[in-house]
């Protein structure tokens, strides 16, 4: 690709868009009245790290979710038997 | 410093730190607006809210899953995608003014051409000119375009090559009737 062809002209043209010089001026005017949010965790990713920070509860509370499953399927099943 | 570090150093409250941010991405993110809108003042207006949208969710920001630059050209696709929407279209050769102004063609029928194509890019529809300016224009890979785009490498791909397609049949049209 050499430099008269004109296709590659037009796209060395639109890369050379110039940014004026107060542009970063008045960014920088504006932050300096506003600070950066930090990031805040959502409730899921507050809960997961809870969680990993307590193994022991994780496992307590997974085999409470298994409990109540099977409780509720054999409830289920034995409705449907006693039809 | 790199951008990572930059980040750190904004966060931990050096806020003029901010500005090395800036002076470092503006002149792509304001190209890739100016590109996409062919509106300089627009392009300039938008650029600035890219970068302070950047800097007040700089907290969310995770150098793990994207580079800075990727993240603020997702920012600045979005400002613009919006923008676009709330208004008519621009094309390009309507503007007063040239996309540069640092070139000036003696060339009459180079410039012919330049004003063709301007006119091709602002009429193909926005995804594909997106794709076609990130990759031909702001020279960014394809699975950064992906990432910007929100969408897969083939669909990427597929864009770019419907946009040069129109960009080359444009070329042969205007050499053909040169020849006649």
């Amino acid at each position: 690709m050499n430099s008269t062809d004109p296709y590659q002209s037009w796209l060395e043209m639109c890369r050379n868009v110039e940014v004026s010089g107060e542009f970063s001026k008045g960014i920088l005017a504006q932050i300096s009245i506003s600070e950066p949010k930090q990031h805040e965790p959502t409730l899921i990713q507050r809960w997961m790290e809870w969680v990993s920070i307590h193994p022991l509860l994780k496992a307590a509370i997974l085999i409470v979710a298994l409990g109540v499953s099977a409780a509720r399927m054999l409830g289920t099943l034995e409705i449907i038997l006693s039809c | 410093m790199t951008d990572e570090e930059t980040i750190r150093r904004v966060l931990a409250g050096e806020v003029d730190c901010f500005g090395t941010l800036v002076d470092r991405h503006q002149k792509k993110i304001v190209g890739m607006i100016h590109n996409m809108t062919g509106d300089h003042h627009l392009s300039e207006d938008l650029g600035q809210e890219v970068f302070l949208a950047a800097y007040r969710s700089l907290g969310s920001f995770d150098p793990a899953r994207s580079q800075f630059s990727t993240w603020l050209y997702r920012i600045a696709k979005n400002k613009t995608l919006n923008a676009l929407k709330k208004r008519h279209p621009v094309f390009l050769s309507d503007c007063a003014e040239p996309v540069s102004t640092q070139n000036v063609h003696d060339d009459v029928a180079a410039a012919e051409l330049h004003a063709e194509f301007d006119l091709i890019l602002a009429r193909m529809p926005i995804g594909q000119r997106l794709a076609f300016v990130l990759a031909e224009i702001e020279q960014l890979s394809y699975q950064e375009i992906a990432e910007i785009e929100g969408i897969s490498l083939g669909s990427v791909k597929s864009r770019i090559n419907r946009a040069r397609q129109r960009l080359q049949e444009a070329l042969k049209d205007r050499k053909a009737n040169s020849y006649e």
